[in-house]
């Protein structure tokens, strides 16, 4: 099980190193489909098989296509620009390796920063399908309902961004009064 | 626990092959059905000792060998490893989602049962949801590592169409989920055993007589995850040359085609396992068939009576394999009968029409559970 583990994590490091590794947008986004869909299996691993098909399916399956279907719409490749390594890059790269060195030092030395409080200890949560439901339907049904209201929300406003104006916009506003403008100004 | 990993790798070596002769098979019936629909000979030229079994050694032995021995190109310009794993990638997801599909009721053995089936999990239908959205890759990649327009538009239309079917197929099943209580796909088939009652009368728990709308939600969605007329967009040959494999041939073709056709026999198992029964058979459990048939049987074979055999996981997997082939061949009939549709009504069918009535018919159905009309006994 450990060599599994092991195996699988450094196949997972690896994907996400080639996330931010590759120059190709669509190299990284294959990248990010292939991490996603291994930090499934360590879930799987874990026990939390729902979990684990929930990842795939959602994040790996849909979420993933619309970013792949994103970048091959707009046809990016692999011409960056030189010298997009601003000040942004540099305070990034400047986290990512404080986070390293505080991961490496736990993982290695096996302590924590944060000592867990007096009396406090870990529990296992149930995994399978039934234990999640119960849990989420329970003690997090506030934190759900407010979630969905988010997602609801979020359906609305990209249903309003693409829904079809019926009476043209006064013109300067939106694309279509602008392409009637200028097909006027062609005629003239 | 020599003999756990000979039954295992025994189970998965049943699995794979039954899945890849099936699929082979309904290239088969593909080839010479559409032919007979369309009243042509079809495949009739490779012939050993003059035999063509009505064109099996065409289709499965001749154009395989042909295939294998053909160039593989790959267009300029492009990566030579991502162009390879499309075939992969495509057809990858759709065997291994065969993995947790009971095809029979279990053995038992030395007190012991052994379960018809890969893997027993307790999401098998999730499982099997997942490794179906990853399918959408291999064509993707297909599209976008082929360096030509018309395998970009194929792949555009593709993920736009799987994406969209997937909702539908996804809503449709959650009321017969809530119905069978489990997402365990053996459980699942264990309850379609049981009866329910309309007007007094028993009809079968099996999904079509639960939930008929979502039979038809369902198996519209599912044959357009397929990518097969009416549903076949992607590649129609009429606008876009192949689609998303113009520029694949030799093996790496065959392996797109065998993937699509592996998705018919998934798509065919995903619909007898929910809505079918399985291997069950409406009235009667063949778990109970006795091992020693002696005493049904006539009076010379009396050399049998001490002969013992479990004869219900026998029968069960030839039922439900009978089922399954019953609607592959089912879904080359449709495939050869209606025509393309254009692409405003494939997405105006799903999103207009097919996502409002599976959504209604949840809430019905869920509002019909708590009622009381789906009490199985």
């Amino acid at each position: 099980m450990t060599a599994v583990m092991i195996v699988f994590g450094i196949l997972t490091l690896a994907s996400a190193c080639g996330v931010v590794c590759s120059r190709q947008p669509v190299h990284s986004a294959l990248s990010l489909v292939a991490t996603l869909f291994l930090v499934a299996v360590h879930f799987a691993l874990l026990g939390a098989h729902f979990v684990a098909a929930v990842q795939v399916l959602v994040y790996a399956g849909a979420i993933m296509v619309l970013v792949v279907f994103v970048i091959m719409l707009l046809g990016l490749d692999a011409n960056v620009p030189e010298g997009v390594a601003g000040w942004g890059s540099s305070f990034g790269a400047l986290l990512t390796g404080v986070a390293a060195v505080v991961f490496g030092y736990v993982a290695i030395s096996g302590r924590s920063f944060f000592a867990l409080k007096e009396g406090a200890e870990f529990w296992a949560v149930d995994g399978t399908t039934a234990g999640i439901g119960a849990n989420l339907y329970s003690n997090h049904i506030f934190a759900f309902e407010v979630t969905s209201l988010l997602i609801l929300a979020g359906i609305v406003g990209a249903v309003f961004l693409g829904i079809e104006k019926k009476r043209p916009l006064k013109a300067g506003r939106g694309l279509k009064s602008m392409q009637a403008a200028q097909k006027e100004e062609a005629l003239r | 626990m020599a003999a756990e990993i000979l039954i295992v790798v025994l189970k998965a070596a049943i699995v794979l092959g039954a899945l890849l002769h099936l699929a082979a098979l309904t290239i088969w019936v593909e080839r010479k059905g559409s032919a007979l629909i369309q009243d042509r000979i079809g495949a009739n030229r490779a012939a050993i000792f003059g035999f063509d079994l009505a064109g099996i050694f065409n289709t499965l032995v001749a154009d395989p060998v042909k295939a294998l021995f053909k160039e593989d190109w790959v267009p300029k310009g492009t990566s030579q490893f991502l162009h390879s794993m499309g075939p992969f990638l495509a057809a990858f997801p759709v065997l291994v989602s065969f993995a947790v599909v009971p095809f029979g009721p279990p053995i038992i053995s030395g007190g012991k049962e052994i379960p018809l089936q890969l893997a027993t999990l307790d999401v098998g239908i999730l499982y099997m949801f997942a490794m179906g959205s990853l399918a959408v890759y291999g064509v993707v990649l297909a599209g976008w590592v082929s360096n030509n327009k018309f395998s970009l538009f194929g792949s555009l239309r593709a993920s736009a169409q799987m994406i969209s079917y997937e909702i539908t197929m996804g809503i449709s099943i959650v009321g017969l989920i809530a119905i069978y209580g489990s997402l365990a796909l053996d459980e699942i088939v264990l309850q379609q055993g049981k009866v329910f009652r309309v007007l007094g009368l028993p009809i079968p728990a099996w999904g079509i007589f639960l939930n008929p709308i979502a039979f038809l939600v369902f198996f519209t969605s599912m044959m357009a995850e397929t990518k097969r007329a009416p549903f076949d967009l992607p590649e129609s040959e009429s606008e876009i040359v192949a689609g998303y494999f113009t520029e694949y041939s030799g093996m790496k073709f065959l392996v797109y085609w065998l993937g699509e056709f592996a998705e018919v026999v998934v798509a065919s198992t995903l619909v007898t396992l929910l809505f079918f029964g399985g291997w069950q058979l409406p009235y009667f459990d063949i778990r109970s068939i006795p091992t020693n048939l002696w005493g049904y049987l006539p009076g010379f074979l009396g050399f049998l009576e001490t002969w013992n055999f479990q004869w219900a996981p026998l029968v069960g997997a030839m039922i439900f394999g009978a089922k399954v082939s019953f609607f592959c061949v089912l879904q080359v009939i449709i495939r050869w009968t209606l025509p393309r549709f254009r692409y405003d009504q494939l997405m105006n069918l799903c999103w207009k029409i097919m996502l409002p009535v599976s959504m209604l018919n949840l809430v019905a159905t869920v509002a019909l559970l708590l009622g009381g009309f789906f009490s199985l006994e």
